[in-house]
């Protein structure tokens, strides 16, 4: 029977059905997808967090480098003005009162 | 398969690759948005922080500087009125007002502390000697036609400490 069929209804009749099966999958893939677009959704959002954390990471690590070079620099500072002090301090007393008693 | 069961799978494959793509742009676009948003907010956050720590360190210094500063200016002070109660500074009274009355061409008046008043009336005649309040720390202030020259303690002192200042800053 299936012999005698006419080639071009034959084919007409198969690309119904298929046409049938691909609307079918297609709401299917829609169902599934909402569950699917959330599952993504969270691994998107997790790699995002985690490239955030790491970027955060290195810039904790590259701010408390550069806080400690302030600090060093504010050490340093603060003993070269104490040695100054201490080795200058009464010779610009002396300077300075030098200074402003002279009527010139 | 028929040519148009491959044509209509490849339809249906196509539509679903399709909007898998779109669905994954859009995650990827919020995905990216996010991560834009916490890197801004990372930069914002360290960048105060830097900042609060940099002025908190600039203020230690200055409040260091500023101690010494105080303290040799402290001295220096303590000298000038110890300086107040010798002969050299009438000497020194004396040479501001030729000075003065030299640079000015002339005299006609002269501002003093309360307490150098008889001591200023001694050392000029012809001029008149008058109490300012703004002096404090001795010197004077020279007047004529107008003009002055100011060889106060005080004047001094300020300038003293602003070429100070600067000396500490290039420590």
């Amino acid at each position: 029977m299936e012999k005698n069929k006419d080639p071009f209804v034959a084919s007409q009749a198969q690309a119904s059905e298929l046409f049938a099966n691909a609307q079918n999958n297609q709401v299917r893939f829609g169902v599934v997808s909402t569950a699917e677009i959330e599952q993504i959704r969270r691994e998107y959002i997790e790699r995002a967090q985690r490239r955030i954390d790491i970027y955060r990471e290195n810039e904790q690590e590259h701010l408390e480098n550069m806080m400690r070079e302030i600090d060093e620099q504010r050490v340093d500072k603060l003993r070269r003005i104490k040695v100054a002090y201490d080795s200058n301090g009464t010779q610009w007393i002396d300077e300075i009162f030098k200074s402003i008693i002279s009527a010139d | 398969m028929t040519q148009i069961d491959g044509t209509i799978n490849n339809a249906e494959t196509n539509a679903i690759n399709n909007d898998k793509n779109k669905l994954e742009d859009q995650l990827l676009s919020e995905a990216y948005d996010m991560i834009q948003q916490g890197v801004f907010d990372i930069k914002s956050e360290m960048s105060r922080e830097l900042s609060m720590h940099k002025i908190e360190s600039k203020k230690e210094v200055y409040a260091e500087k500023e101690h010494y500063i105080e303290t040799v200016f402290a001295v220096v002070k303590k000298q000038l009125l110890n300086f107040r109660k010798t002969e050299s500074y009438i000497d020194y009274l004396a040479k501001c007002a030729a000075k003065a009355h030299e640079k000015l061409g002339g005299l006609t008046k002269i501002y003093v502390t309360r307490t150098d008043l008889e001591i200023m009336k001694r050392i000029v005649t012809g001029v008149e000697v008058k109490q300012d309040l703004r002096i404090m720390l001795g010197g004077i202030i020279a007047e004529n036609d107008g003009l002055t020259m100011d060889f106060t303690f005080d004047k001094k002192i300020r300038t003293e400490r602003e070429k100070f200042e600067q000396r500490i800053d290039e420590i």
